[in-house]
């Protein structure tokens, strides 16, 4: 394990907005931080940055303290995405390129590739704020990137992105992975951490709910999901008439249901079979890590944007 | 559609892993991140419309400033009044023409004495006359009167001056014109009369040149103090140009501070309100984005000054070659400023340089307290209240420059670039006085840097709400 967050407790008056967050990530892993807004995952990501000073515990890479790293350990994404609007695309990056010790020619040569890499390369001279918003976005990942850190703080990656550019960003975060890069990212949308992440911890009101590789998360459930498809029904009401079967998402695609643990879920095919039913899809599946999320935090990870920045810059 | 999930990514114990990181000190330090802030701040600051636009406007200003007195110049030229001289009845025995012209335009001595009386403050120095000016009085003589009335109601001549011999044998004027009796022309042309009578009754009198010369020779006219070991008084011209000067060098300094202070606190909004500050937070620490900031906006400040002194001095020096162009006359000397030795303009450097870091850091500290652009003016409003007061102090304070408020004024570093600059230019301090301001001043700076950081660190992530000031002793409190 190379980055250990170890009982980060802060408090802002009287939020207390971590409440001893511990986790551990190994190097270049890829790290999905889960929680509701508000539940203190931008907060833990300023304190690894040194941006804000816990009250107590600590964070370090490879042994060594945070506060003794290089800035240029980090590459930082943040929630709140902002560039300098009359800046330039070019200038901007080469800018702070530099403040993490980058040279300039060498900050330029990488940049023009990134762009290129993003086919934008005609933004180079463009101001930030004539830059759309995707393409804003681009823009803040070169930004995170550029200076080849060895740790990637990423707040909501993927968020407010049409889905070309989800892809596009997608690539990216992958290839970082491939070159080793140890990645952390938050988020609140549960497909893309299955998607992408080895390991998550789910973190609530401070305090980390449940940790682990994605795989031992969800088979330590001991839940059991079935899904189910079949040729011109859609409805499948004579699940309801099964024991031991609950459905919990009808869907014109498929149909999931929850099967109980005494029950063998390969009765469910025979059941279908035993219809005459054309079966298209049949999969046995641990519970969804939004199913964990809901079972363990108790409510949706539902989004409440705003709320994020405020409680976490906090009341003094 | 089939919706089997996606295989999980491939187990990570395989990948390359970057080599450990050097566990070098995380600096603090100013270079080169205070240095590469500094250069963003001063291009976004030059390169924008408004710098730009501002500048070349005050640019202008100055050099219109400049050229004041060749524009004075050249409308007096514009503004001469032609006057015509008809004295062919009064069978002089010189011509009135030029003693006219010369009494008009208001020199002292012609080819005849003047009877106007002669200012000099040395004696034996000959009278200078206005010979720069140009003649607000062009006179021509005329021998044909009935076309010279005719003329004169053309408008050719603004009046019209007929010589006569009196029955008494004396001479006699008629001035024909539509000024007023009692106005400003009629009142020279009198004069001029005089001048003309007495030179036809000297000539009467057969006083020679020489007897004519002895009798109008300056005479010797000193002023002495009471106490004959007094310093010499300053003129009633020095002692209006040294308060001109310390006007003069405290509005400069007072409008530097609330100009370039708010820049820097503007700026520190700006990021805050397009959330770029949490990028720069992750790249340079709260130190060397404050003096960054501080350094690039003041040397953006600078360079608007050096570009309106330039334009200034510019115009000045091109003052004459301009004059040479439009305005008959040789050169204007202006009035230099009294006061503003090269000392002086020293002491005036260093605080307004240490004036502008002072507040520069402070402004810095309140714009990071407020989220949006349009709220700065509110929280800077204090800050121009403190520097109006040194301002006023100094002002108030150069009548009474020893008085104990004013003494002590000059000591407090908010207030003391203005008013020990006050005090200095007075010349009433001891050498030593100046020094220990400039002393308090940069320790000030010190604590405030420390102070302004930590505000600064404090206030920068702060969205949505004002904090209180309990708040902010706090975080001044906070080692970070």
């Amino acid at each position: 394990m190379t980055l250990v967050v170890d009982s980060l407790v802060k408090t802002f008056g009287p939020v207390r907005a971590l409440d001893g967050v511990s986790f551990s990530v190994g190097a270049g892993e890829v790290f999905g931080f889960l929680g509701a807004n508000g539940a203190g995952k931008t907060t833990t990501m300023r304190i690894c940055l040194d941006v804000l000073r816990p009250d107590s515990g600590s964070v370090t890479w490879k042994g060594v303290s945070n506060t003794e790293l290089p800035r240029r350990t980090w590459g930082y994404l943040p929630e709140e995405r902002g560039l300098y609007g009359k800046m330039r695309v070019l200038d901007q990056l080469v800018f702070f390129a530099r403040l993490r010790g980058v040279p300039a020619n060498q900050a330029t040569r990488t940049t023009l590739e990134w762009l290129e890499r993003f086919r934008i390369p005609e933004y180079r001279d463009r101001r930030a704020e004539e830059l759309s918003k995707g393409n804003q976005q681009k823009i803040q990942f070169i930004a995170a990137i550029l200076h080849d850190p060895d740790v990637l703080l990423m707040d909501e990656p993927f968020t407010g992105l049409d889905p070309v550019n989800v892809a596009l960003l997608k690539d990216a975060f992958l290839e970082m992975r491939d070159r080793g890069k140890t990645l952390v990212f938050s988020t609140h949308q549960m497909e893309t951490v299955e998607e992408l992440a080895e390991s998550i911890a789910i973190v609530d009101a401070g305090r980390i709910i449940v940790a682990g590789p994605v795989r031992e998360v969800r088979g330590a459930s001991g839940r059991v999901f079935v899904r189910l498809a079949v040729a011109e029904d859609t409805e499948l009401a004579w699940l309801a008439g099964l024991d031991g079967v609950r459905v919990t998402r009808p869907g014109e695609d498929y149909t999931e249901m929850e099967v109980s643990r005494d029950r063998d879920p390969e009765t469910i095919l025979r059941a279908a079979l035993d219809r005459g039913l054309r079966v298209i899809t049949f999969q046995i599946a641990d519970p969804t890590i939004e199913q964990i999320f809901v079972e363990r935090v108790g409510r949706e990870p539902a989004e409440e944007r705003r709320l994020a920045a405020v409680a976490a810059a906090g009341t003094p | 559609m089939i919706p089997f999930r996606r295989p999980a990514s491939a187990s990570g114990s395989a990948r390359p892993v970057t080599p450990d990181a050097v566990p070098v000190r995380r600096g603090d330090h100013l270079f080169p991140n205070g240095a590469i802030v500094a250069k963003r701040e001063y291009l976004q600051r030059v390169r924008s419309r408004t710098f730009v636009l501002a500048t070349m406007v005050l640019m202008a200003l100055a050099v219109g400033a400049a050229l004041v007195p060749v524009l004075t110049r050249l409308l007096d030229q514009q503004l001469t009044s032609r006057v015509a001289v008809y004295a062919s009845d009064a069978s002089l025995s010189f011509d009135p023409v030029p003693i006219i012209a010369a009494s008009l335009n208001g020199a002292g001595a012609g080819t005849a004495a003047s009877p106007r009386p002669v200012a000099s403050a040395s004696p034996g120095a000959s009278p200078s006359p206005r010979a720069s000016a140009a003649p607000e009085f062009a006179v021509t003589s005329v021998t044909d009167l009935t076309r010279a009335r005719a003329d004169l109601r053309a408008g050719e001549y603004a009046g019209l001056i007929v010589v006569s011999r009196t029955a008494a044998g004396d001479v006699g004027f008629e001035y024909v014109t539509d000024a007023a009796p009692d106005g400003r022309s009629a009142f020279y042309v009198r004069q001029a009369a005089t001048a003309v009578a007495l030179q036809d009754r000297l000539d009467r009198l057969s006083i020679t040149p020489v007897q004519q010369a002895a009798l109008f020779a300056p005479m010797t006219f000193d002023v002495l103090p009471k106490d004959p070991n007094a310093a010499p008084k300053q003129t009633a011209t020095d002692t209006i140009s040294r308060s001109l000067t310390s006007n003069i060098l405290v509005i400069l300094i007072f409008i530097t501070v609330i100009t370039y202070g708010t820049w820097v606190a503007t700026s520190v909004a700006e990021e805050k309100s397009s959330r770029v500050m949490e990028l720069m937070l992750s790249a340079a620490t709260p130190r060397q984005m404050l003096l960054g900031k501080v350094v690039g906006n003041g040397g953006a400040g600078l360079t608007q000054y050096v570009g309106i002194l330039g334009a200034g001095l510019a115009g000045i020096v091109l003052q004459d070659p301009i004059a040479g162009l439009f305005v008959k006359g040789g050169t204007s000397g202006g009035t230099a400023l009294v006061g503003l030795t090269p000392g002086v303009l020293g002491v005036f450097l260093v605080f307004f340089i240490l004036a502008f870091a002072l507040y520069s850091l402070v402004y810095a500290a309140a714009g990071s307290l407020v989220s949006r652009q349009e709220d700065v003016q509110q929280v800077v409003t204090p800050l121009t209240f403190l520097s109006m007061a040194g301002y006023f102090a100094a002002i108030l304070g150069a009548a009474a420059t020893s008085a104990t408020w004013v003494v002590v004024l000059s000591f407090f570093p908010f207030t003391s670039p203005y008013v020990m600059l006050v005090r200095v230019i007075d010349g009433t301090v001891q050498p030593w006085e100046p020094v220990l301001a400039v002393v308090i001043l940069i320790a000030t700076i010190g604590v405030m840097l420390v102070v302004a950081s930590r505000i600064y660190s404090a206030g920068v992530l702060l969205y949505g709400q004002r904090p209180t000031l309990r708040a902010l002793v706090a975080a001044a409190r906070v080692r970070r």
